[in-house]
């Protein structure tokens, strides 16, 4: 530990540490702390990366159509269902869920490695996934609305609709490219939401993943997991940024690093 | 200072001068009582609001028992009416009266939380957009670092260093919200800046200080109030979530969240210790987000997705 060092030198050897893969020991289990890392981040990943599939195979379609039926039934119910998605704690609705399917065959609780099978790892992480899911599908939903209906009247759409085109193509082509800028900028600061989500729902589920992890390790004091832990959520999160960085230049060509304007 | 500062966005507000918003002469609290009269979303959300403010105000009234007090049959279902409407918790505790006060501290964190984040994030985007240069790099790089730490992971370390208690909560969810409201006062005040009566202010030799305060501010008021509203919904939201965790007020404080910690481990025998508080959220959370975007349509402001 070097506790008798001064805190600058202690904070140069952990800092050393950590460039090198060393996050140190648990107090508890004696155990690499990224090792530990390591061994939870599975199920954690798995429902944080199908909640968001979810939530945007939810938001998308539901937010083109709400977009587009402005003020009619169908934008109603979307919106309606929309504040309610976002008016709800993810654990919550995990709760919910539980109670739901508790005498289904869908499992409610626990988790099963990828390697053990498709089927069985779907049907632990699917209700997790949606309850991370469905408030931030009900987010992205009223962003891809607002994004949309200000794409929908920008001069260049009625110039598409006036020479004759295809109404999809100038939905999707000329609306839903454009408008999708602005949306996944959202969906990469609401990643720490998500994150978030997942560490809660895991509880509720009983999944032993990062968020079990985590939330034992701060009850037992066990500073140095808090720390690794810590570092791993910044590093994702700032890693998931960088991703939608890129993204930016698939979807829009006119944004590019490094390169000529 | 702040006393002038109210004086002069209540004149604003109420009439005494128009407002000079998205160019437009207009009036904001005539503006927002339109949108009242006519939209549904700003009517039922005002109303929730109101209701649940008028129960946390009167929480000591209103609630049947002392929240605490465990002299009642454990794990009573509710029955709507009777002795305990909302049933008992495990401790034989009644839940009505437990979640009458758990609005009073579950408003109190998200208020507070958000009062803490405006108090610093406006301040600060105010500085940055009026001065521009050196400052407005500085204090925007600032912003951008506090953006990489979710109020998850300031909560994990507060708790870590000064324990459980309803100050971490506040602060965890008030420091991530800073930079929503300075990025979102930097925005409003680079397009004021431009305007006509900030240059005639200037031009008759105004202090910058009292610029800021008192002709730029009261006009960025419409986009800072709305980021308010949606902010309140979301610190209450997270403060459930982060009491549920562990990782926000002791256990034994009855906010929203940590009731429903303490169903956590009965959802099988009793579903209602989790099910209603987080009913209570819910329509408290909408309403509050239903008013706010009724305010955001009433003040014409840009969806920002910042929650």
């Amino acid at each position: 530990m070097n506790l008798d060092e001064p805190v600058h030198v202690q904070y140069i050897n952990w800092m050393t540490d950590i460039t090198q893969g060393d996050l140190g020991t648990s107090f508890f289990s004696n155990q690499p702390v990224l090792e530990m890392i390591v061994g939870v981040i599975e199920p954690t990943l798995s429902i944080g990366t199908l909640g968001m599939l979810i939530a945007v195979s939810i938001a998308l379609p539901a937010g083109i159509i709400s977009a587009l039926r402005r003020y009619q039934p169908e934008d109603y119910v979307a919106t309606i269902l929309a504040f309610l998605g976002l008016s709800m704690p993810e654990f919550w609705i995990g709760i919910l869920l539980v109670l739901v399917f508790a005498t289904t065959p869908i499992p409610i609780y626990g988790y099963t490695a990828i390697s053990q099978g498709l089927v069985s790892w779907l049907s632990h992480i699917i209700l997790p996934a949606i309850a991370v899911g469905v408030p931030y599908g009900a987010i992205l939903m009223r962003m891809v609305r607002s994004s949309m209906l200000e794409v929908m009247s920008e001069d260049y759409v009625r110039t598409a609709r006036a020479k004759g085109l295809d109404e999809n193509l100038v939905v999707f082509k000329h609306g839903l490219q454009n408008a999708l800028i602005p949306v996944v900028t959202v969906a990469g600061i609401l990643f720490a939401v998500l994150l978030g989500g997942v560490v809660a729902v895991e509880l509720v589920f009983g999944v032993s993943g990062f968020g079990r992890l985590l939330i034992g390790s701060i009850q037992r004091r066990d500073f140095p997991v808090i720390q690794g832990s810590v570092i791993t959520i910044s590093f994702l999160f700032v890693g998931m940024n960088l991703v939608i960085d890129f993204v930016y230049t698939l979807i829009n060509p006119q944004i590019r690093y490094g390169g000529e304007s | 200072m702040i006393s002038r500062l109210i004086n002069t966005v209540s004149r604003r507000l109420t009439g005494g001068s128009e407002t000079h918003l998205f160019g437009i002469r207009s009036n904001l609290l005539e503006r927002f009582s339109r949108i009242l009269k006519r939209d549904r979303k700003a009517q039922v959300g005002l109303s929730i609001v109101a209701v649940v403010s008028l129960i946390a105000i009167f929480a000591p009234v209103i609630a049947p028992y002392d929240p605490m007090s465990q002299n009642f049959p454990v794990m009573q279902p509710p029955t709507f009416t009777g002795a305990h409407p909302l049933g008992t918790d495990s401790f034989g505790r009644d839940l009505l009266s437990r979640v009458v006060f758990g609005a009073r501290l579950s408003l109190a964190v998200g208020l507070s939380a958000v009062a803490f984040g405006t108090l610093i994030g406006v301040p600060m985007g105010l500085y940055a957009g009026y001065y521009g240069g050196w400052v407005d790099d500085l204090l925007m790089r600032m912003v951008d670092t506090m953006w990489a730490f979710p109020a998850l992971l300031i909560a994990i370390l507060a708790v870590a260093i000064h324990g459980q208690s309803i100050w971490v909560p506040i602060f965890a969810i008030g420091f991530a919200l800073i930079d929503d409201f300075a990025r979102i006062t930097r925005g409003e005040v680079l397009s004021i800046r431009e305007e006509e009566y900030t240059l005639a202010a200037e031009s008759i030799g105004m202090g910058k200080f009292k610029i800021m305060f008192e002709e730029i501010l009261p006009n960025a008021v419409a986009p800072i109030l709305v980021q308010y509203t949606v902010s309140t919904a979301r610190a209450i939201l997270t403060e459930a979530t982060l009491s549920f965790l562990g990782i926000g007020v002791k256990i034994t404080t009855p906010t929203w969240g940590s009731l429903l910690r303490q169903g956590r481990g009965f959802i099988q025998q009793a579903w209602w210790i989790s099910i209603i508080p987080g009913l209570i959220i819910m329509i408290t959370v909408l309403g509050i987000n239903l008013f706010g975007d009724a305010l955001r349509d009433a003040f014409d402001v840009k969806e920002s997705g910042g929650t």
